[in-house]
């Protein structure tokens, strides 16, 4: 069975397609290509192949495609059908585009005065209440005076003796 | 070059060659000038037609897909950089087009299936060697469509990139470095490419004809 894969050397595969479509004496002027072709059986066998397939399109031969002005008018018009079509469905975003650049506009505002807002006043709503300080140290008993004199000291003196 | 008609005030200098006048039309084009674009489908249609008709093998799409090649390239013209020709690039889209064809129709294997005529093998064999198609006469046109259609068949068994580089080599004659720019591979990777493939195409005619007990004895 004819097996293709991977068969043949990369190095004169090139060479081959080089040469295919040519005439055998031009082939053979490629001495090192004829060598190794006389040398290596696979690449013989895959060169009769390729020069099978070269022959078979030379036989196919395709008929010219000859230029069609319909065909030229059919694709400006498409052109142009593409165009309004994509210039309506821009028409169709542009109010949302516009909608939602002030909105975006709006909430930057709204952002800006809320910033705004907490800078100034946050940080007084937020301050520790140093009255309350006071408040609590009025629920304290006051701590006895100082006796100012000696006369007092010893006066205070007797009334911790006697209980007072 | 073919089929050019002067645009509107903007004719082809007589200094100015092909490459030149191409890449103005594409730069007009770009600014949004569809008369440039219209000159730039002129000169492109029949060799962008091969080629989709080569790949897509006379499918009754051909013309469908080559329209959508060129208005997508429209669409998408402004990002061409130029590093390329506009024409490696328009056929680039073409070619990524049948692809995407072949994808999403899943046609290939149900349209070239059918198994070759006997009569359809032997032919492949009496095909004579170096036949130039310009001293073939009248009488032969019926066989050459005979021809073409074994090897429609033939090639509908090869995978898309061999097919499409052999077609584009052998139908719309692109030089084997024209097909590398459009593959993105270098010219060595194509020829090897393309002379397996031609391997691949013959193996396949092989395989019909060893199915065939009649044909055992014929050999290449």
């Amino acid at each position: 069975m004819f097996s293709w894969k991977e068969r043949g050397c990369r190095k004169y595969q090139v060479r081959m397609e080089d040469r295919l479509g040519a005439a055998p004496e031009v082939v053979e002027s490629d001495l090192e290509l004829t060598a190794h072709l006389r040398g290596c059986a696979q690449c013989r066998e895959s060169f009769a192949a390729a020069q099978l397939s070269d022959r078979l399109f030379s036989a196919a031969e395709e008929p010219e495609v000859r230029p069609s002005e319909a065909f030229v008018t059919r694709v400006m018009a498409s052109i142009r059908g593409e165009q309004a079509r994509l210039s309506v469905s821009a028409a169709v975003w542009r109010p949302l585009e516009a909608l939602a650049s002030r909105f975006a506009l709006v909430a930057a505002v709204v952002l800006l005065a809320l910033s705004v807002f907490l800078v100034e006043f946050a940080p007084a709503l937020r301050q520790p209440d140093f009255g309350a300080t006071t408040e609590i140290a009025g629920d304290w008993p006051e701590p006895p005076a100082q006796p100012a004199t000696q006369d007092e000291v010893l006066m205070s003196l007797a009334e911790a003796e006697n209980g007072i | 070059m073919e089929g050019k008609r002067p645009l509107a005030g903007s004719g082809p200098d007589p200094q100015e060659n092909g490459a030149d006048y191409e890449r103005r039309l594409v730069r007009q084009a770009q600014s949004g000038d569809t008369a440039a674009y219209e000159e730039l489908v002129r000169i492109h249609q029949p060799r962008l037609l091969a080629v989709v008709g080569g790949i897509l093998r006379r499918n009754q799409d051909v013309e469908d897909i080559a329209q959508q090649v060129l208005v997508k390239a429209y669409l998408s013209l402004k990002r061409f950089d130029m590093r390329s020709a506009f024409g490696t690039w328009l056929y680039k889209i073409a070619v990524n087009e049948c692809f995407d064809y072949f994808r999403k129709k899943k046609v290939r294997r149900i349209v070239y299936e059918a198994d070759l005529s006997e009569e359809q093998l032997r032919q492949i064999e009496v095909v004579p060697a170096h036949t130039g198609g310009a001293h073939r006469s009248r009488e032969d046109a019926a066989s050459r469509t005979q021809q073409r259609q074994l090897l429609d068949r033939l090639l509908g068994e090869l995978d898309d990139t061999d097919r499409s580089m052999l077609v584009m080599k052998e139908v719309t004659g692109f030089t084997v470095e024209e097909i590398g720019k459009v593959f993105g591979l270098n010219v060595n990777t194509v020829k090897v490419r393309m002379f397996r493939a031609r391997g691949r195409l013959v193996e396949v005619y092989h395989r019909r004809l060893e199915r065939r007990p009649s044909s055992h004895s014929r050999n290449t």
